[in-house]
């Protein structure tokens, strides 16, 4: 019997819970243009483990 | 070639100071040249936010007094210079150009306002920017924004676009920047003037509106590098009110001015200069300039920087963010209109978790490091500021293209911007040059030298702008 998975949660309820954790509103924003450039961010951001790796592997070679 | 008195407002910093100093200029007619040049283009290219006109005349009235008594407060007495109005300054609104701060009048000068100020210079005013130092233009902004005074339908990118446009229109010859990601060296190469961001440390940024704590750099925008090297001269130095103020000593500027390119070695990381897409235009550009260092006896040799990918990844998980720790108690006070753009430039950034942030400045030392061990083998690396010229202004700009400059915030090298040449249309295209932190001198003698060798000065926009 296959556990059911998880619901993924979307780039805009992610956006939501990251305001209400730091304390801020979206205000006059479109929330939905917004949650784009969130989800953009993060993964322009999460590169840079790979970028790390890399580096910390030309130095160890 | 003698300096042209008949046309003030060309003089270079230099030039107008040993005619003030002989006597054949005034700093009121030079002021007023200056101002006639505000007047003519002001209105095309919202170079301001608060031009301050009976204060420069009386300043240079004062100038003029304090020369006849013989005071000479040194190369600034009695020239007309701008600050960017995220300067702040005693008594004179520093809006930030946001609607938040269109009252706000600052009781202390910031410490560069302050040494400008002392050194005599006289106050244009200040000079427009993008809202709080960001860097994309919106247009629900309260003050319009600065055209481009090459083609009015063009950038004035990063945010020092109204410094940009007053020195390329020659209302002054110094005017002050800030650059966290490339807002001085983009409206440099953008408006065909020479831009300077000097190695993190160098120039207090104390009473300047930050950004990004880390990468934030106070520079200057000029109209050639020996007003570049008299500017530097005056702002740099240990402040302690700026707790990221380097406590090294502060060099002669000018000491390389002239000594030439014989014997120097430029390092060319072609892979870095291509980026995302270099046009063919600059590339052939790029390779002229190349030429003529070889021709002026420079070495020109291959070198490896970090790649460009690794730069792009550490300044998304480092600028945003560090922007939005620093606006976040506004973004909490302020949840209407009036911080609009803020939050779209901002927000997205709470998508950078503290571990990519963390990892980001681990991997922002071997950056830095691998820019450092290049530069062991050269005395300066060529490349790019843009991809070519000016771009149409879009209402979402796309910034791709400016890709090579905020990799020297992440570092903190000094990084030089000075226009080469014009495109088929007329329109300026400029190279950048980096060098070993703290040694600023020796980035402006190979600019210098390049610069007399691309024999730009005395090249501008033409008056009226093309639309």
């Amino acid at each position: 019997m296959t556990a059911p998975s998880d619901p993924v949660p979307t780039a805009e309820a992610e956006l939501a819970a990251a305001l209400e954790r730091a304390g801020l509103v979206p205000g006059p924003s479109s929330f939905p243009a917004m949650a784009a450039a969130f989800d953009t961010r993060r993964q322009r951001a999460s590169a840079v483990h790979a970028a790390l790796d890399a580096s910390e592997g030309e130095t160890s070679a | 070639m003698s300096p042209d008195l008949s046309d003030p407002a060309s003089l270079s910093i230099a030039e107008a100071g040993a005619a003030l100093r002989s006597g054949a200029l005034s700093s009121v007619a030079l002021t007023e040249a200056a101002l006639a040049q505000i007047e003519a283009w002001e209105d095309a290219v919202h170079a301001f936010i608060t031009p301050t006109p009976e204060l420069a005349l009386a300043r240079a009235a004062q100038a003029d007094a304090e020369r006849a008594a013989g005071i000479d407060l040194g190369p600034l007495h009695g020239i007309p210079y701008g600050l960017k109005d995220i300067y702040d300054t005693a008594g004179l609104r520093t809006t930030c150009a946001s609607a938040l701060m269109a009252d706000h009048i600052p009781q202390a000068d910031s410490h560069v306002a302050e040494a400008l100020a002392r050194a005599g210079g006289v106050l244009m005013g200040k000079l427009n920017t993008y809202e709080f130092a960001m860097g994309d233009r919106f247009d629900e902004v309260p003050f319009p924004p600065a055209n481009n005074p090459w083609k009015l339908d063009r950038v004035t990118p990063g945010s020092s676009s109204g410094s940009g446009v007053a020195i390329a229109t020659q209302m002054m010859r110094l005017a002050t920047g800030s650059d966290t990601g490339g807002s001085i060296r983009l409206p440099a190469s953008c408006c065909g003037t020479v831009g300077l961001k000097p190695t993190f440390g160098r120039v207090s940024r104390s009473g300047v509106h930050p950004f990004s704590e880390s990468c934030d750099h106070a520079g200057l925008l000029t109209g050639d590098i020996t007003d570049m090297a008299i500017g530097m001269q005056l702002i740099s130095g240990h402040d302690p009110a700026d707790p990221f103020s380097a406590d090294v000593p502060v060099p002669d500027f000018r000491a390389g001015l002239g000594q030439g390119l014989a014997g120097l070695r430029i390092g060319i990381d072609r892979a870095f200069v291509e980026g995302p897409g270099l046009g063919d235009v600059m590339w052939a550009e790029f390779d002229r300039v190349t030429r003529l260092l070889r021709a002026e006896g420079a070495e020109v040799v291959d070198v490896t920087l970090p790649p460009a990918a690794h730069f792009s990844a550490c300044g998304a998980a480092t600028i945003g963010v560090e922007g939005l720790a620093t606006h976040a108690a506004r973004l909490r006070r302020h949840t209407g209109p009036e911080t609009r753009n803020i939050r779209r430039y901002f927000l997205p950034a709470l998508g950078v978790t503290a571990l990519d942030y963390l990892e980001a400045q681990r991997l922002r030392a071997r950056l830095r490091a691998g820019v450092d061990a290049a530069l062991q083998q050269v005395d300066a690396i060529l490349c790019v500021t843009t991809d070519g010229s000016a771009v149409p202004y879009l209402p979402m700009p796309d910034m791709s293209t400016f890709g090579r400059t905020g990799a020297f915030n992440l570092t903190g090298h000094p990084a030089l911007t000075l226009p080469t040449g014009l495109d088929p249309e007329g329109l300026p295209l400029s190279v950048q040059l980096v060098g070993r932190a703290f040694e600023e001198p020796l980035l402006l003698r190979i600019g210098h030298g390049l610069e007399a060798a691309c024999g730009w000065r005395g090249t501008g926009p033409v008056y009226p702008p093309r639309a």
